[in-house]
């Protein structure tokens, strides 16, 4: 019963308190309002790169081993530059010699390039020149139309399957298939269109590419300093790493390095990517929670500050309360109300504002991305539980203080 | 007054001391007063300032303990009381009256009449009820929902003793109530303290007026923190 009247007492005191003082009331809450607004931002921000990153990793092929001229991790830029070229040739021979491998494929990459239909076109697509393999490692789909055939290869016909990305824009509205596109001003026949991927490296899949026979690449680009990349797919998965054993083996094997030698050539895999995925949502995570904990550290120390102050204002206020019976306890409560509905007032404000920019951010700037956000239940309440914490925690010692002012003083304070 | 002894009075002072530790001085505010106050008594306690008459006040009040002595409320020994019973005794026994009013600013007159009742826990429909029937007492009801600042000295000075009655204690305790007040408004604060000592209350009076004195039925007069004199006027 005491608890209860305490506590309507202490709220009705506390409402009075904030709509007497609002605009000072309303600067307190603004280290707050930024923590929570932080908080629940990066949460759906983190949420929408989880499902993301979730989609991402369906789409990627852990089972398949490049041999490269470069490591995809990274690592040093001018020792690698200065590795021999991955040659062709390298394919037949891992080929007869592999027994843990189920497929192989043969690429070559030109990056940033333009293609071209009539009037419209698309900048920064990779032109990619592939032997018939290339379909079975990638796990690439047919969409519209088909494949390049073997002959079609080895002949270095100029036909090519385009990635979805550029199938809708070069032909938003009439199908591709059988029309003449430009790639560095090489006419290629569209004869298929690859089915979309998605995710978070879109840009780096076959949705923004141009693929075409690998000998009608070395035609239209010539062939100059050719390095290959070369697709080894594990036969299980399970035992992909055996795969890489055997590979690595092999290649030490074509280039005759002793034992103690390091590699000169890259074996690279798709789950390096993953890595530097969750360190990008790790690093994220990291600097949104300094923010909102340093905000709401700030935010605290602003409360602590105003409450000092509250404390000081009603020094009479407590003097006339205690004089008529309040006792510790209820002074207590009067203050930690204030402070608490002081930032829960805050945390609900950066709620409020919160909300329309995730719902602004899916509709305007993340339109055309997979990336989705939603408002982040969680994350929200989350928020609401911190500014609470901060209000009981910063606004306890201006309480204890005010619980703790002698009467006689306090009536006597002017 | 040697027929007040600590049962039969409703507070009784037995050789009560204050000292107040100055670091290297002493200072004492009270040095052995013993008095008591019967029930439906009207009492004055006057004294110059620095007598030691708002010493005897805070205590009598429950707002300060003594250094040494017996304080009998009630026939219950005050004296070692923690501060929350300190705070329930000021809320159920003592109905204080301010020179300076001391209404909650923000506060409008109902809500300070009510103020005590939310600190004894009363239930909110009660609470109401029996504010309601403070301020009526006092003349007032029709001025419930006025803040203080809304009301003249006079009706401050009404609401703050409906606000000492609400919880119907043992003894009213009045420092200087007439002396933020003009002197026509402070006769009529008085002729309404003689209606509630008529009614049965047990008033204290402080003050250092000695008309003001002369409302009461007993004057004890303090003097360098002892009783100088204890008479009754009529």
């Amino acid at each position: 019963m005491r608890l209860l009247t305490d506590t309507r007492e202490g709220l009705s005191i506390a409402l009075t308190a904030v709509k007497a003082n609002p605009l000072r009331s309303g600067l307190t809450m603004l280290g707050i309002i930024i923590g929570i607004f932080t908080v629940t931002l990066m949460g759906a921000f983190l949420n929408g790169m989880d499902h993301l990153f979730r989609q991402t990793a369906s789409n990627m092929k852990t089972d398949v081993y490049y041999v490269d001229k470069w490591d995809w991790g990274g690592g040093d830029w001018r020792l690698m530059r200065n590795r021999p070229d991955v040659q062709e040739a390298y394919l037949t021979q891992l080929r007869s010699k592999m027994t843990t491998a189920s497929a192989f494929s043969m690429s070559v990459a030109k990056w940033g390039q333009e293609v071209k239909f009539k009037n419209r076109s698309v900048e920064f697509v990779t032109a990619s020149g592939v032997d018939e393999g290339y379909l079975t490692t990638e796990s690439m789909e047919i969409q519209y139309g088909r494949f390049f055939t073997a002959s079609e290869l080895s002949s270095a016909r100029p036909v090519c399957v385009i990635g979805y990305e550029i199938a809708s824009k070069l032909f938003p509205n009439t199908t591709p298939l059988g029309e003449i596109v430009r790639i560095g001003g090489y006419p290629l026949e569209v004869i298929g269109v690859a089915k979309r991927v998605g995710g978070l490296f879109a840009v780096f899949t076959v949705d923004n590419n141009v693929i075409m026979p690998y000998y009608t690449l070395q035609t239209a680009f010539g062939q100059k300093h050719q390095t290959v990349t070369i697709g080894v797919k594990a036969k299980s998965v399970e035992h992909k790493l055996d795969t890489k054993d055997e590979l690595e083996f092999f290649m030490r094997q074509i280039r005759r390095l002793k034992p103690n030698e390091p590699l000169n050539f890259g074996i690279n895999n798709q789950d390096q990517f993953n890595k530097q995925i969750d360190g990008i949502t790790g690093l994220l995570a990291t600097v949104g929670f300094l923010i909102t904990g340093l905000s709401l550290l700030v935010g605290g120390i602003g409360i602590m500050n105003i409450m000092y102050v509250s404390v000081k204002e009603r020094t009479r206020e407590i003097g006339i309360r205690k004089a008529i019976g309040a006792t510790r306890r209820s002074l207590v409560f009067q203050f930690l109300y204030e402070a608490t509905i002081l930032s829960l007032l805050a945390g609900a404000i950066a709620l409020l504002l919160a909300y329309p920019v995730t719902v602004l951010a899916n509709n305007l700037i993340l339109a055309d991305s997979d990336l989705h956000i939603d408002f982040p239940i969680f994350y929200a309440a989350l928020g609401l539980g911190l500014s609470v914490a901060t209000g009981v925690i910063f606004g306890i010692a201006p309480a204890l203080k005010a619980s703790r002012l002698d009467p006689i003083d306090a009536l006597r304070y002017e | 007054m040697d027929q007040h002894t600590a049962a039969n009075s409703v507070i009784y002072l037995e050789d009560i001391f204050r000292v107040y530790d100055m670091g290297f001085e002493r200072v004492y505010a009270l040095r052995g007063v013993t008095v008591g106050v019967a029930r439906n008594e009207y009492v004055a306690i006057m004294g110059p300032s620095g007598s030691g008459k708002s010493t005897l006040m805070n205590l009598i009040g429950c707002l300060d303990t003594p250094s040494s002595g017996n304080y009998f409320f009630n026939g219950t020994n005050v004296a070692g009381l923690d501060d929350n019973e300190l705070a329930e005794i000021r809320n159920k026994e003592i109905g204080f009256v301010f020179q300076t009013f001391n209404l909650l600013p923000r506060s409008d007159a109902l809500h300070n009449v009510e103020l005590p009742l939310i600190y004894a826990g009363v239930k909110k429909e009660e609470r109401l009820e029996r504010a309601y029937a403070a301020l009526e007492s006092v003349g007032l009801s029709d001025r419930a929902t006025h803040k203080p600042n809304e009301l003249s000295g006079g009706q401050r000075q009404r609401v703050a003793i409906a606000r000492a009655l609400v919880t119907r204690p043992s003894i009213l305790l009045a420092d200087e109530p007439t002396g933020n007040l003009d002197s026509k408004t402070g006769e009529d604060i008085m002729r309404f303290f003689e209606e509630l000592h008529d009614k049965g209350n047990t008033i204290i009076l402080v003050t250092h007026e000695e008309e003001i004195a002369h409302h009461a039925h007993r004057i004890v007069r303090i003097r360098d923190g002892v009783v100088e004199r204890d008479e009754k006027t009529r």
